[in-house]
């Protein structure tokens, strides 16, 4: 047998070798980080943003779309207004407001809403818990 | 409830299989086992989808009406050929003493991936706002389901196929609600599956049980298991890919035509699963023809196998063909860079496209995972690109070429913003069936071809 082919019977494991080292150290390290996050959780319940927008689906029943409203950053908020899409989802969480019959308010602060909607010629229906207001434009 | 739910798709799946292959019993036992979630939840996808295209609407009873008689149906049927031929209708005598390791090996990781799901059991970013936001759509849309196509949810890419959506929106058919535990549920069925079905894959193509290294490698990347339990419609592109390319090699290696049909379902459901999933069905098909093409059986026996691979195929692609002929809407998201003014493409896009590939390969997010495969082919590199293997190398470049292709193209989105996106996805779901060939370029030639 020749050099090169006893060389190439030990070439697999020049493999194995590094695999199985990298398995034990990533198996650890995946154990330490989901204990990590575990005990995260304890501290910080899981939070959606969207679920802020919950609750009003029962006056959405025949609505397909919904105005949208924020003086947020909604570069910022992107993710507070894909969430809220899922939560009202089937219904449509239009950015176009000034086109929809429902206009959903979710501003900084009660002032800014109040002034936007009847600036938009709006009467609020229904506020909820966590300050966001639904309203509807006079026909 | 919920379990009952996917006992069901794998009954399903199982006997499905089983009738497939009840008269050559050419489908290992394990790869059986773990083609059988998928295959039965892609079935009952693939029936919700024509349920609602018939009655234009998704009606939950009408769904669980067809789902619970179309199970019993196939369980009577897969009992009686086990009667009728005096034998169980799976090859179980084939399952060795040392296929039990998988058994603790499954479990060490479906445990983490349990607490990875649990973590977000809504799911990572684009599981609410695409794929569950399109299950939601349909499920609770009525006779406005196709809002989900509407131009004002661009965020969450309308022109995509609906094969996940409708894998949840049928589980959803049994709870009667949207309940977060199914799309929940689905991921992390999906999740192992594609573990046993690495393992399947090697064990069957090399009859060693080395695979169970290749699954510990790769579902020990934290990344890996974030990505495949967030409720994503890329591992269910991981699992048919890697389905789709197992089947196929077992089914010209043994000349076997319920591997060359199952196959060829493998990819039917893989084109409906993303955008990328229908170019990688294509290239499976068309490598497909080529592999069995070059095989050493007579002409007829050809003909025969790839009568059962395209039969598969367009089974598995019909819901595909009508969401494209019918429902599927213009890419809002797209500007053709060759064609526009306003956002012209450039040199800079591919060459920051591939530079963001080679960084993605050694980067340490894979946990060296990535490096490793890459040292295990270059350990091999001829057996690698010998004959029997090449479809995966030419599979990957294709697939790589057509993708860097589009980056180049679509010049909708800031380059480096999308990249990074994305790109990490589209490795992960190439992840395990590269697994596949790297560990098959270890067998000695002739032996994987």
């Amino acid at each position: 047998m020749s050099l090169s082919a006893d060389l190439r019977k030990y070439l697999p494991l020049l493999f194995w070798l590094p695999a199985g080292a990298l398995i034990l150290i990533n198996a650890v390290n995946l154990s330490l980080s989901l204990v990590r996050a575990e005990t995260l959780k304890k501290v910080i319940p899981f939070y959606f943003q969207g679920l802020k927008f919950a609750g009003l689906e029962d006056v959405f029943a025949r609505v397909e779309s919904v105005g949208y409203y924020t003086d947020r950053d909604l570069k910022k908020d992107e993710a507070q207004f894909t969430q809220a899409q899922y939560i009202l989802a089937p219904v449509i969480l239009d950015l176009n407001y000034a086109n929809q019959d429902y206009i959903l308010f979710d501003c900084t602060s009660e002032a800014i809403a109040d002034r936007k909607i009847k600036e938009v010629g709006a009467i609020a229906l229904r506020k909820n818990q966590f300050g966001v207001i639904l309203a509807r434009k006079i026909p | 409830m919920i379990i009952a739910v996917y006992l069901l798709c794998g009954l399903t799946g199982f006997c499905f299989i089983g009738l497939l292959d009840r008269r050559e019993r050419s489908v290992d036992p394990l790869l059986h086992l773990f083609l059988s979630p998928g295959i039965g939840l892609g079935l009952f996808a693939h029936l919700s989808f024509l349920a609602l295209v018939v009655k234009d609407r998704f009606v939950p009873a009408l769904v669980v009406g067809l789902s619970v008689p179309l199970a019993v149906g196939l369980l009577t049927a897969w009992g009686w050929s086990w009667r009728t031929a005096r034998r169980p209708a799976c090859a179980i005598e084939r399952l060795e003493r040392k296929d039990l390791w998988l058994a603790p090996v499954l479990s060490l990781i479906a445990w983490p991936a349990w607490i990875q799901a649990a973590l977000y059991p809504l799911g990572g970013w684009d599981a609410w706002s695409s794929w569950n936001l399109k299950a939601k759509f349909i499920f609770l849309g009525q006779e406005h389901w196709k809002n989900l196509f509407d131009p004002a949810l661009w965020r969450s890419s309308p022109h995509y196929p609906l094969l996940l959506p409708m894998m949840n929106a049928w589980g959803w058919s049994f709870t009667g609600k949207v309940a977060s535990g199914i799309p929940m549920i689905t991921a992390f069925v999906f999740t192992i599956a594609t573990a046993g079905l690495l393992y399947a894959s090697i064990r069957t193509l090399t009859q060693r049980i080395t695979g169970l290294a290749a699954v510990l490698l790769i579902w020990t990347v934290p990344l890996f298991l974030l990505l495949s339990t967030s409720q994503y419609s890329d591992i269910v592109l991981a699992y048919f890919l890697l389905g789709g390319f197992c089947c196929l090699l077992n089914g010209v290696r043994k000349n076997s035509t319920a591997l060359m049909a199952l196959a060829g379902l493998c990819g039917g459901f893989l084109s409906f699963t993303k955008t990328e999933g229908l170019a990688a069905a294509v290239l499976l098909a068309l490598l497909g023809l080529w592999h069995t093409h070059h095989h050493r059986v007579s002409f007829p026996d050809k003909i025969n196998l790839l009568k059962w691979f395209l039969g598969g195929l367009v089974l598995g692609g019909v819901p595909m063909a009508i969401f494209h002929l019918v429902y599927t809407p213009p890419n809002i998201t797209f500007i053709n860079g060759f064609n526009s003014a306003t956002d012209p493409t450039s040199w800079y896009r591919l060459k920051i496209s591939l530079m963001f590939f080679f960084a993605e390969l050694v980067s340490s997010k894979w946990n060296w995972g990535m490096m490793l495969l890459l040292w295990g082919l270059a350990l091999n590199a001829r057996r690698a690109f010998q004959k029997g293997l090449l479809i995966f190398p030419v599979f990957f470049l294709a697939y790589l070429a057509i993708l860097f292709g589009y980056y180049l193209t679509n010049t909708y989105f800031e380059i480096v913003w999308w990249l990074q996106v994305t790109l990490h996805r589209v490795l992960f779901a190439l992840l395990p069936t590269a697994a596949l060939w790297v560990w098959l370029s270890f067998e000695p030639r002739g032996k994987s071809s």
